[in-house]
């Protein structure tokens, strides 16, 4: 049951870069000039290959834990995540490609198919859920967004756009609102509301810095609404944007041997 | 002297400047309380457990890999158990590469170097020399397919096992495929081991074909790992020759017969599913036949067994397991051992709590069910707790 563990921890990771990739598609709102804004904001954070070490920390009031990791990633089928810390955890290496996931278990020295059901269960009550991360890729469709006001954040001027569900879509939220800046087109907040209008969560974006060659946010925190103390943080520390890597990279061959 | 040489090489990568080297291990202070059968007392016991592993890159391609373990045994079991040592230790064929450090009384220490090998990597190919983990199989409780070592689920605290002593040679022929060939010499005929595996992909399947002679039976095999929708299916089939062309060993009583007269072909199988739900609760079911198992007195086959290259003395093997998290850190699970037969079984309750970053308290009991000659009956009620420290 010591290899379940590890088992468990692992399909965690996997949900951990659904997160990370969530950042580089969740902003896919099109309608003309909110269309292009929002396009050209996303395009700031999206690349077809990438290599990133991020840092991922769930706050809860009376605890927190971190995870870093580097993950290499091919859009939108392959990635291959290494755990760097914490230490219990460090070594363990998650491949995946199309729908099936493997992981590489060092101190076992072993390679665990993972099934598709353990893979969506939010690591250690991360703030991030299996909606924002599964059903992202259909938000591009799912919603009309419109230019509702501008506004500063953080000393930032920005555009407030509002996206609308499409009556037929079957989509989690009742709106988002998100901001995003005027010049450079940079994402810096978004707030999820529910059917009835209430806001569930906020997502921020800030610690702008140049990185793979662009200027993006580096530090993300997603905030649940009435839950005191609770949040969820991703730190990016590097980012390097379309890196030549093949899908023959993401190999079971690669997973014992990329550091 | 010997252990002055493991010492030297521990403290190299400290010593040397510009070694590109990586070190990582753990402390674990594991208390167990046992009632065993055929001792009269309960034993209770410390065990303070450490390793470290040090991997050097000599270069990007060439690595250098030592991993060594150090326990120190204190209370009831090290006086009370005989032949304690020997019930602790691994017996490799060439070398133990282990030292007793300090015995007396009711305190043992010992140390020993488990892993210990070569590894280079050329773009297509690999090969590994040394004290090594290969680790075969698709199954997460019995893998009939691994020749080498196979894991065991109720030794949860060596989840690394003991190496073996082998060369293995990799070839990879795409992303999901390989071949591969392993071969574990030994002084005598009846203990080498050698393999040639066939990893392939088909669908969402992962596929192995494995031939190979041990300990004199030649055996071949298959196994598999995929999914039904999006729950997890993988098995493993294996056919040798009879037990009777093996290493003979004495039956347990006289009046028993021996495993290793049976003269049919050996079959073992095992079956595997697991299904987690979206509230995190998870299932898991395997099951394994072993032709050459006992439906009676497989309390007394264990040693004999283990020794047969069999996971269990049984004819059939059930296991179910179910797990929960009752918070983000903390994780209970319960898993069942059941043998049809003789109607013996073992419960295994446990508790996994993420205490702080890298330290990990664990809990677990292991209950028995069954008359003494059964195959569970035999075993002992045991609970454990374990403290862990990982850096």
């Amino acid at each position: 049951m010591k290899k379940k563990l590890f088992i468990k921890q692992g399909k965690s990771f996997f949900l951990l870069v659904m997160s990370f990739m969530l950042l580089n598609s969740a902003f896919l709102f099109a309608d003309q000039k909110g269309t292009e804004i929002v396009r050209k904001a996303n395009d700031q954070l999206r690349g077809k290959s990438s290599i990133i070490t991020a840092t991922l920390t769930v706050i809860k009031p009376n605890w927190t834990r971190s995870i870093s990791m580097k993950i290499w990633s091919l859009e939108p089928d392959y990635a291959l995540i290494l755990i760097t810390k914490p230490a219990r955890d460090k070594g363990t290496i998650t491949l995946k490609r199309k729908r099936e996931v493997w992981n590489w278990l060092p101190s076992i020295r072993r390679m665990i198919k993972i099934p598709p059901s353990m893979m969506l269960q939010p690591w250690m009550g991360s703030d991030f859920t299996n909606d924002d991360l599964v059903r992202e890729s259909s938000i591009v469709e799912d919603y009309t967004h419109t230019i509702i006001g501008e506004e500063k954040i953080g000393g930032y001027d920005c555009y407030k756009i509002r996206f609308d569900p499409k009556p037929e879509a079957g989509v989690v939220w009742g709106k988002i609102i998100a901001w995003i800046t005027k010049k450079n087109y940079l994402e810096l907040k978004a707030e999820y509301y529910d059917e009835d209008g209430q806001l569930i969560k906020s997502m921020l974006g800030s610690k702008i810095k140049k990185m793979g060659g662009r200027l993006i946010p580096s530090y993300w925190e997603m905030i649940p609404q009435n839950k005191k103390g609770h949040k969820t943080i991703i730190e990016y520390h590097s980012i390097k944007f379309n890196v030549k890597i093949d899908p023959s990279f993401f190999s079971q061959q690669n997973m014992k041997r990329i550091r | 002297m010997r252990l002055k040489i493991l010492f030297f090489l521990m403290i190299i990568p400290f010593l040397v400047k510009g070694i590109d080297f990586e070190t990582s291990g753990y402390v674990k202070y594991l208390f167990s309380g046992a009632k065993l059968p055929f001792i009269q007392k309960r034993l209770n016991d410390h065990l303070l457990h450490a390793r470290l592993n040090t991997r050097w890159y000599v270069t990007s391609d060439l690595s250098f890999s030592l991993e060594t373990r150090w326990r120190t045994y204190y209370g009831q079991s090290v006086e009370d158990i005989p032949d304690f040592k020997e019930r602790i230790t691994h017996d490799y064929e060439f070398s133990d590469l282990g030292w007793e450090l300090i015995k007396k009384n009711r305190l043992f220490s010992f140390a020993e170097i488990d892993r210990l090998y070569l590894d280079y990597q050329a773009p297509k190919w690999q090969i590994t020399l040394g004290r090594q983990r290969i680790a075969w199989g698709t199954s997460l409780v019995w893998n009939i397919i691994d020749l080498f070592n196979p894991m065991s689920i109720l030794d949860f605290d060596y989840e690394e096992r003991p190496g073996s002593d082998a060369v293995r040679f990799q070839y990879f022929t795409g992303s999901l495929s390989r071949i591969e060939f392993a071969y574990q010499p030994a002084p005598s005929n009846n203990k080498q081991i050698f393999a040639l595996l066939w990893a392939t992909h088909y669908g969402e399947y992962d596929l192995f074909f494995l031939a190979g002679m041990k300990h004199h039976r030649k055996t071949a095999g298959f196994a598999w790992t995929g999914y039904i929708k999006d729950a997890g299916f993988r098995g493993e089939f294996r056919v040798s020759d009879p037990l009777s062309e093996g290493p003979q060993t004495p039956a347990p009583l006289p009046e028993l017969p021996s495993l290793t007269n049976d003269k049919r072909i050996s079959v073992q199988g095992v079956l595997s599913f697991d299904y987690s739900f979206p509230n995190s609760f998870y299932v898991h079911s395997e099951l394994l036949y072993n032709r050459n198992g006992r439906t009676r007195n497989a309390g007394f086959y264990q040693l004999q067994a283990a020794k047969a290259d069999m996971l269990t003395p049984a004819k059939w093997s059930l296991f179910q397991e179910f797990a929960y998290d009752f918070h983000p850190l903390v994780r209970g699970d319960v898993f069942v051992f059941y043998n049809p037969d003789d109607r013996s079984g073992l419960i295994a309750p446990s508790v996994s709590w993420s205490v702080f970053t890298n330290v990990d308290l664990y809990l677990i009991g292991f209950v028995i069910r069954g008359k003494s000659s059964s195959e569970f009956g035999a075993m002992g009620n045991a609970g454990f707790l374990r403290l862990k420290y990982s850096f």
